[in-house]
């Protein structure tokens, strides 16, 4: 799952949880989806790593390599 | 031959000097003599060797020192004022003048670029950006910049460096080619050219029409960051976004992840609240219900209760919710919002009437005896 579209997932939990009318039994596993999520959009944004590169144009073509390294 | 009033000619005068199509919008080069700023405009004279002529800039923002003497470009239209019976030049636009004919020429370059509507062309702000091509040079401190703005920011955003010579002969080419070949390479969501500051010669590769038009016409979404926060070249008009320095740049194009993990923190302890409250509802609910009920229908609602009472326990034996005292401290704090004494503490006054409570103007009558409490005592009134 994307970051956005747990996100999304996260927002509608809490609102559902926020609704008095939702069944009893509901509760704990709204709850539990609602943290599974939430850990799950921290740890994506905490391991996502980008890359630096740098771009070379070889014969008309762009190649990349990674910056610093030469 | 006819008379006209005073208010007649000048009037006409005015009428022909504003309507004049070659008037408008012109630069003027000369001196500045006189310069005063009064209120809000600021008043000088324009020199030359043979003439001169009044100025005015209203709602005049200081940008640099103007000193006596400054050679300076004077953009605006001439026009006469009435009540003073004076022409005047109204300016809208100071510029002091770099290398002579070579500013000059830029300034009729940018109009040139300007009327044909190439600063215009606006390309809206990228929804996701996850690659960012930043065209500058390999060596200098801008790319350095850049990296640890996006670094610090959001470390899950790629950058891609297409080096080029950022000054020196012929570099408005490799940055034309720069822009050209980053705009048809699909992985890269948006475009940043960079430069640190330099002199007014170092950054005129960027002030080519070459560099200005590439950038304007180019497909993907270009910030333009070129010299200090003071500078500005042909290249920052023609971009989508101009950001002072190539680390603003490198701000502007990136979220910052710190505040999305903190709302996200935020979001788990709100849904710990949410359930808590979803159950205190329910379970006060249902207490109502026992009260109202007779021991007819009392085993049957125990049986609910304790199956939410079971939930209840259950979820306070769930990581993250075990945390009694924060749900303590929520009670609490719930409990010092209601507190009287705060409510009392905003200036209001609790009234008693033989030791009841009053709470509608009805409670009391004329010649009532009544006691007021307020924040910090209490004193004894009659009702009139």
């Amino acid at each position: 799952m994307k970051f956005e579209e747990a996100m999304d997932n996260l927002n509608s939990i809490i609102e559902k949880l926020e609704n008095k009318d939702t069944q009893l039994d509901e509760g704990i596993e709204l709850y539990q989806k609602g943290l599974e999520l939430a850990r799950l959009c921290l740890s994506s944004l905490e391991e996502a790593k980008g890359k630096i590169t740098l771009i070379k144009k070889e014969f008309s073509k762009l190649t990349e390599e990674p910056f610093g390294q030469e | 031959m006819r008379t006209y009033s005073v208010f007649q000619v000048t009037s006409y005068l005015k009428n022909v000097i504003d309507s004049e199509e070659l008037l408008k919008n012109i630069i003027i080069c000369g001196e500045i003599s006189n310069f005063k700023v009064t209120g809000p405009n600021a008043y000088f004279t324009l020199k030359d060797e043979q003439a001169q002529i009044p100025c005015v800039f209203f709602e005049y923002v200081p940008q640099f020192l103007i000193k006596e003497g400054d050679k300076v470009y004077c953009q605006g239209s001439p026009s006469f004022y009435i009540r003073g019976g004076r022409l005047s030049f109204i300016v809208n636009k100071i510029d002091v003048a770099g290398e002579g004919e070579e500013y000059l020429k830029l300034l009729r370059l940018k109009e040139k670029l300007k009327n044909e509507g190439l600063f215009d062309l606006k390309i809206p702000f990228p929804k996701h950006i996850k690659k960012i091509g930043v065209i500058t040079s390999a060596e200098g401190a801008a790319i350095y910049d850049i990296i640890s703005v996006v670094q610090r920011r959001d470390k899950s955003v790629n950058i891609a460096v297409y080096p080029v010579r950022v000054q020196g002969i012929g570099a408005e080419y490799e940055i034309v080619d720069a822009i050209k070949q980053l705009e048809n390479y699909e992985s890269i969501d948006c475009i940043l050219v960079a430069r640190g500051g330099g002199s007014y010669e170092d950054l005129s590769a960027f002030n080519t029409e070459e560099v200005a038009r590439a950038v304007a016409m180019c497909k993907k979404f270009v910030v333009s960051a070129v010299g200090h926060e003071t500078d500005y070249t042909l290249c920052d008009f023609s971009a989508d976004l101009r950001a002072p320095t190539p680390s603003a740049a490198a701000e502007v194009l990136t979220k910052n992840t710190q505040e999305i993990v903190n709302n996200i923190k935020q979001k788990i302890k709100y849904l710990a609240k949410s359930l808590s409250e979803f159950y205190s509802y329910n379970y006060t609910k249902l207490n109502y219900s026992f009260l109202r009920l007779g021991s007819a229908a009392e085993s049957k609602l125990y049986r609910i209760r304790d199956k939410i009472l079971s939930k209840v326990n259950k979820l306070q034996s769930i990581s993250f919710f075990n945390d009694k005292h924060n749900l303590y401290n929520q009670a609490f704090s719930r409990l010092k919002s209601n507190n009287p004494k705060k409510i009392l503490s905003l200036g209001y006054a609790k009234v008693y009437k033989d030791g009841k409570s009053v709470n509608s103007a009805r409670d009391v009558r004329k010649g009532d005896e009544v006691t007021m409490f307020f924040k910090d005592g209490k004193v004894n009134a009659d009702i009139l």
